[in-house]
Parts: C-alpha cells; structure tokens; sequence
C-alpha cells in the first residue's frame, strides 16, 4: 500500500503542476475495478483532499466526488458480467465525465472533454499495471473457510 | 453481507467527514491548517511547474527549430524556382526587346526574318534552326542591321553559319563617309578583321567609315552594315587600295541572331 500511496501523491503533484491528465482518478478507479477492498475509500478520501489542496478547491469537495465514484463501482465490479478487464473503459469514461460534470457543478470549474480521449487510452495499461501489482506484489490473506463440526 | 454493509459505514464516514471538510473550509475554518501545510506544498508545486515549463519551452524550442529547417528547405527551393522562372522571365524579355529592335531596324514587312538561338561558336557558328524551320542555304544572318554571315550546311535542326570574317566570304561592299564613298569586296581574315579589297584609288575611303553590302549577291538585301574602317592600306604602285574592317558586333556576344528568308 506504501508504494502505491507514494505514487498517487507523486501523481498529484505532477498533475497539478503540468500533466493534463486526472492520473489519480484513473489509479482510483482502475483499483477500484481490481480489488474491492475498504482500503479503495481511505484511498479516494485522502487523494480527494490532497487533489483539492493542491487544486485550491474547497477541502473534501473532491473527495466527495471519488468517495461516491468508488461507491459505484465497488457495488457494479458485484456483478458477475463487468469481471472483463474491457470494462474498466466505459467505467473509466463515466468517472471521468461523473468527475467532470460534479467539479462543474460543485466548484464552478469548465467542463474540459478534449482530454478525455488520452485519458481512456492511459486507463487500459494503468489497470494492467495495478492488476499486476495487486496480484503479484500484494500479499493478501489466507482465505479460511468454516468448517462445520 | 457483512463485509458490504462494514464497508457502506465506512463510506458514509468518509462521506460525513468529508462534508464536514468542506463545510469548515467553505467558512474558513481551515486556513491556518492549510496556510502551514501550503508553505511546504508551495516550493514543490512551484518547482515541478517551473522545471514542466522549461521542459516544455526546450521541447517547443526543438519542434520549432525543426518546423523552421523544413520550412528553409521549402523556401530555399521556392526560391531556386522563382530564381529560374526569373532567368527564364528575363531571356523571354531580352528575346522580345532584340525581336522588337530587329524589327524597328529592319522593316519585317520586307524582311521575314526567323529568330534563332546560337548553339555554337567554332569557326562556323552553329543555330538552333535548320531545314524543318524553313531555312536554306546562304541566307544571310543579321543582327539589327549588322550582317554577320551566312548559312552553310543546314540539317533538319541546326545550321552553320559562315562568317563575314571567314576566307570564305566574299561579298561586295560600300563605304560611306562623310567625305565619300567608295565600292569594294570584302574578304574575311581569320580572326576578327575583314578586307576591303579592290577599292580604287580615286575612290574616298577613310578610318571610321561604315562598310555597308552593296546587294550584289542573291540572298543578301543592300545597305546591311558589315562593319567599320579601322586601317586603310594605301600604295602607289598598286591598281587598287585595300582598308581592315571590324565587325561592330562579335557573335559570340549575342544570344539571339536573326535570319532573313
């Protein structure tokens, strides 16, 4: 979690300074669709205020927004049809365009759709990366099952 | 069911908290917090869009470097072809001005007269027209009103030209000056002087004399200039006198020559 935490922050820095590109969200989303997991709200929670900070937005205004995000798709990855990783582009089209249409109507802020193109062609490795990660780099814990006496 | 519904209390938790955030932001509740945190954001945010920024311009200042050797390469060969469509603009023009002075000095309702391009200069001079052009032989081949030879030799494209200082012409010939006139023929020299030959002694000939041709021969009309007296050679044991004529014009000089049909 340390690493991944490290990069998202790295990632809003970056972001805030030059990168057109929601990095965070993408992240957010990609692992949301990977592994549903409490640990996806902490997640959404603390990079929202970050990103706000960062932004100059009103703290929590962002988190808002991810917390609700992650909501939705840690509900929708319960259904067995969205198990195909193709799904993680339309999932990340409506985040990115849910993040969008909120941040214009909370904050104001204009609805930029120009880079949502590059966006939705970054989401497809930056899923396979957390994929990877989180399958091959996480230790996760033993599933016990009950045993009846 | 369990998981979901810990997991849902952790979310409105988040989601409280998180409205709770705003609210105390919104207010200004939180600005003393975010001013402290901000003085260690700051200097990082500043470096990264400040060291984005040099980036960019080093990025921007190579595409345009690029977009700028292109868009050389793209002039430099508009110019090369302006250059030469000018070249071929300004051969048009001379051509047109020698056409016109030809005719002003020659009447074209009694001259026809068939321009043509000097290929060559040996000692016969070669022209770019030949037989498919019209041209014969012995024609006479004049520059304004200058004689400078005549036809030889003519294939279907090209023709050669004889000299009025070749040994081979012959052809009769005037003086006149102010002080007379005097008939001769004139004798190509090898070189660039023509002979006066057979000019009688009581006949005026003087240093500076225009040598016009008299029209004796088929093809060559009267009153061409075939050049000028430079030297007159006088002896009084001899029948008849002779004078060195200079062309006024050397063929080499000129681009274009005129052919009298």
């Amino acid at each position: 979690m340390i690493p991944l935490i490290f990069i998202l922050i790295l990632f809003s820095f970056l972001q805030e300074a030059f990168l057109p590109f929601n990095l965070v969200l993408l992240i957010l989303v990609s692992r949301a669709f990977v592994v549903t997991e409490k640990e996806n709200y902490y997640l959404a929670f603390i990079f929202g205020l970050v990103l706000s900070f960062l932004a100059g937005y009103p703290l929590g205004s962002l988190s808002i927004i991810y917390l609700i995000l992650v909501l939705i798709i840690q509900i929708f990855r319960r259904f067995q049809f969205v198990t195909h990783p193709a799904v993680v582009i339309p999932v990340a089209v409506v985040s990115l365009l849910a993040d969008q249409l909120a941040r214009s109507l909370m904050l104001g802020s204009n609805i930029d759709l120009s880079q949502i193109p590059i966006q939705i062609i970054l989401v497809i490795p930056i899923y396979f990366v957390v994929l990877l990660w989180e399958e091959r780099f996480i230790v996760h814990k033993d599933i016990k099952l009950k045993v009846n006496k | 069911m369990k998981i979901i519904l810990l997991d849902f209390k952790l979310f409105i938790i988040l989601i409280i908290s998180s409205i709770l955030l705003f609210i105390f932001d919104n207010f200004g509740l939180l600005n003393f917090p975010k001013s402290l945190l901000q003085s260690l954001t700051i200097p990082v945010q500043y470096g990264l869009y400040k060291n984005s920024t040099n980036f960019k311009k080093q990025f921007t200042f190579i595409i345009e470097a690029r977009k700028a050797a292109l868009e050389n390469n793209a002039l430099k060969q508009q110019l090369a072809l302006i250059s030469a469509e000018n070249a071929t603009l300004q051969k048009k023009i001379k051509d047109t001005e020698d056409l016109v002075d030809q005719y002003n000095k020659l009447n074209p309702q009694t001259f026809d007269l068939l321009p043509a391009r000097v290929l060559g200069v040996e000692r016969y001079v070669i022209l770019d027209k030949g037989l498919n052009d019209g041209v014969k032989e012995s024609q006479a081949v004049v520059y304004k009103d200058n004689y400078l030879g005549q036809t030889k030799n003519v294939t279907p494209k090209t023709s050669q030209v004889v000299l009025a200082t070749d040994p081979e012409s012959k052809i009769a010939v005037f003086s006149q000056g102010s002080y007379g006139r005097a008939k001769g023929i004139l004798i190509g020299q090898f070189g660039s002087e023509m002979l006066m030959d057979k000019i009688l002694h009581e006949e005026v000939v003087n240093v500076g004399d225009l040598v016009y041709s008299e029209g004796t021969e088929g093809k060559l009309p009267k009153g061409l200039v075939m050049g000028k007296v430079i030297q007159v050679m006088e002896r009084q044991n001899e029948i008849f006198k002779q004078a060195k004529v200079e062309p006024i014009f050397k063929l080499i000089d000129l681009d274009t020559v005129f052919l009298i049909k």
